[in-house]
């Protein structure tokens, strides 16, 4: 990385380019006043979200990249308290950003300043707004009071409505290249397999970390083991659903999922490249030959459709049971 | 820090600032009370991230420092102490001791530089005038000021200084009021600031009916008074108001002089029967003579007629009778006098030979 610019701390090295973009922006007098940070999960938008902000209430930045963590508007900032900084997320019972929630921001958004840098709202998730929500925003987007900065923070940017998205400028943050992240993982955590953590997440650093500091693969191996019990009569389909279904993320469920998609991509190529799964490659080779293909395509129908309905109040434990039902009959 | 003070010298300044502490706070640290000291002062600052109070009080103090504490209970425990009690207050270990004679209290604090404290106004226009003018001020022109408008810059009064005068305006879209009186100062500079109506409630209430003199700061973000015993301040409204000169109608030239009294009984009496969402009334002007109607969906009617100075063609005006009572509440001289161009216009309402204080009420087709 030759243009690394000195991201407060650097915690994510991978975000130095964006952070370089938006601060020269700023230097220059043209930092946009609504951004809209995209990437998938586990990229660090939130915190790039989060140290803009720091670095737009700073009365003094040092060197112009970065908050300077000693004058007035850093201390509150750092102390929770500072007037001019809004952050609206889903309040707790509710997965949704409500329509009053966006108009008590408008009407704090419509008063001055209380100091001398910016006033920075945060939404995240954005696409957690629902319609009103997202309505009643337009015209503060559209046309905020002098001095102000909304940043919208969404992996899923497409659930935005495109009037909203349209008002934002874009700042997408790409996975990083497998090098780096690999480098930044080592150096967070003494896992032994940080290579396979990231292959889980997709790439994001932060998700793998997460795997990574949980027993993620242990676990997963412990569920397919599970799976693989059931095939072979050691395991009661009925016992591993009870247990399953005490998950609310349903965890056993989109692996079972992601799984199935791996037995059909062996099963059809005949080999275990571009698997998602690789840390259990071998087992999964294993199992795809006992398999039928029209039987995992139906299965993958029927854990989809779970997944879909999960919210919905159905009933999980009978739910989970009916898919392990299937699984073991399946194979038979 | 460390220092001993009256319970009546630190309940009063107490009192005084508390009233913005909101019940339920966005941020944890709202909720208490900045404690200042120097050597022979004690300041107290609380906010609501909108009105900011600060009171102070003489005391001699053993060791200064800086420190907030929670409010209602300081406010709780002082108010519940007996008279003339004499309280130790001094801070330890990120602990506030509290003692007064066998009664002992310790209350969790938090650091003074979290809090959000508006220091100094930037690039602000210093003005010195009487409390009970700038009390009328806002007497005048406060009730005009729109509600919750989705226009934000109209939720609140804008207040205005230039050439020697200052000057509120305040409308809500239906109905402007405008007030000013003159400055003794040199200063010219114009500034126009827009003050939120939460700020210009909290400053009626604070400001008394004599003329003691207080001192006005106007910044570009903030507004600030300073009284003997208080310093308000006030965030503003980040907004353009609407050019109010546009508003104030020019052309209106048929004079309709009244009894101030007797034209506010008489609404009064009609508004009964007006519709009750739209309170629409019918003015029916004729040579010197008033009619005004009102009947409501229920087919009820009220008629009044008054005697009143009017010379020009006869005209049929309807407005909303409670914009106008509120006009006629404003004013204080015993009569008033309506200017009037048409039914599609609006009206211009003063007293007589006073231009001071002008009012503008759009009218209503009926």
């Amino acid at each position: 990385m030759s243009t690394m610019v000195n991201y407060p701390g650097d915690p994510y090295p991978w975000l130095g380019t964006h952070w370089g973009r938006l601060t020269a922006a700023f230097g220059q007098g043209r930092f946009p006043h609504a951004l809209l940070i995209t990437g998938q999960p586990g990229l660090g938008k939130a915190a790039f979200a989060h140290e803009l902000a720091r670095f737009l209430m700073c009365e003094a930045p040092a060197e112009g990249v970065a908050a300077c963590g000693k004058c007035t508007g850093c201390t509150l900032f750092e102390a929770g308290n500072h007037p001019d900084f809004f952050s609206v997320s889903p309040e707790e019972d509710s997965s949704a950003i409500k329509v009053d929630q966006i108009r008590a921001l408008s009407d704090r958004l419509a008063m001055s300043r209380h100091g001398g840098g910016f006033k920075v709202a945060i939404l995240d998730p954005a696409e957690a707004m629902n319609i009103n929500a997202a309505n009643s925003l337009l015209k503060t987007l559209e046309e905020p009071t002098d001095n102000t900065v909304l940043v919208l923070v969404s992996a899923n940017p497409g659930r935005l409505p495109a009037t909203v998205r349209s008002r934002c400028q874009q700042v997408r943050i790409p996975v990083p290249e497998r090098g780096v992240a690999v480098a930044w993982l080592k150096k967070q955590v003494d896992a032994e397999q940080p290579e396979i953590c990231l292959s889980l997440a997709n790439g994001a650093p932060l998700l793998a970390l997460d795997l990574a500091r949980g027993n993620a693969i242990e676990e997963r191996a412990r569920h397919f083991q599970s799976l693989v019990g059931i095939i072979q009569g050691r395991q009661d389909p009925l016992a591993l659903a009870a247990s399953w279904s005490k998950d609310e993320d349903l965890t056993g469920l989109r692996w079972l999922r992601e799984w199935l998609m791996d037995l059909l991509r062996i099963r059809l190529t005949g080999h275990v490249r571009g698997i998602h799964g690789v840390d259990l490659a071998e087992g999964l080779q294993a199992l795809a030959r006992q398999l039928d293909c029209k039987v995992m395509f139906g299965q993958l129908d029927k854990v989809n459709r779970a997944i879909q309905m999960a919210g919905s109040g159905i009933n999980r434990q009978l739910m989970t049971e009916d898919i392990l039902l299937a699984w073991a009959a399946g194979t038979s | 820090m460390k220092f001993t003070i009256q319970r009546e010298t630190l309940l009063k300044p107490l009192q005084q600032v508390v009233g913005v502490v909101e019940r339920r706070q966005t941020l944890p640290i709202l909720g208490n009370v900045l404690l200042n000291t120097t050597k022979k002062s004690l300041k107290l600052t609380a906010t609501d991230l909108e009105v900011e109070l600060q009171a102070h009080a003489t005391v001699t103090i053993t060791e200064t420092g800086d420190i907030t504490l929670p409010a209602r209970k300081l406010l709780d425990i002082c108010r519940t102490l007996p008279e003339a009690a004499d309280i130790d207050i001094s801070i330890k270990n990120e602990r506030a001791q509290i003692r007064s004679g066998k009664s002992r209290f310790t209350l969790a604090t938090m650091p003074a530089d979290e809090f959000p404290v508006v220091e100094k106004i930037k690039s602000g226009r210093k003005l010195a005038v009487a409390q009970n003018d700038l009390r009328a001020l806002i007497d005048r022109t406060a009730f005009s000021m729109a509600q919750q408008d989705v226009r934000y810059y109209l939720n609140g009064l804008m207040l205005e200084a230039d050439n020697g005068t200052l000057r509120g305006v305040a409308t809500d879209g239906h109905r402007l009021a405008l007030c000013e009186f003159s400055l003794d100062t040199g200063d010219t500079t114009e500034q126009q600031v827009i003050v939120p109506r939460k700020g210009v409630q909290e400053l009626h209430r604070l400001l008394e009916d004599d003329d003691a003199e207080v001192q006005v700061e106007i910044g570009s973000n903030h507004i600030r008074i300073t009284t003997s015993a208080l310093r308000f301040t006030s965030k503003l409204i980040d907004g353009r108001f609407p050019d109010y000169h546009r508003v104030i109608p020019k052309g209106a030239d048929k004079s309709l002089v009244i009894n101030r009294e007797m034209l506010r009984q008489a609404l009064t009496r009609t508004s009964i029967l007006s519709n009750e969402k739209y309170r629409g009334i019918r003015l029916d002007i004729s040579k010197n003579n008033l009619k005004i109607q009102a009947h409501n969906p229920e087919q009820e009617e009220a008629v009044e007629e008054i005697e009143v100075a009017f010379e020009h063609e006869p005209l049929l005006i309807g407005f909303n009778v409670t914009y106008l009572l509120d006009v006629l509440g404003a004013i204080q001289s015993p009569e008033v006098e309506v200017l009037l161009s048409d039914a599609n216009s609006s009206a211009l309402i003063h007293a007589p030979g006073m231009n001071e204080c002008r009012y503008v009420v759009m009218p209503m087709r009926l």
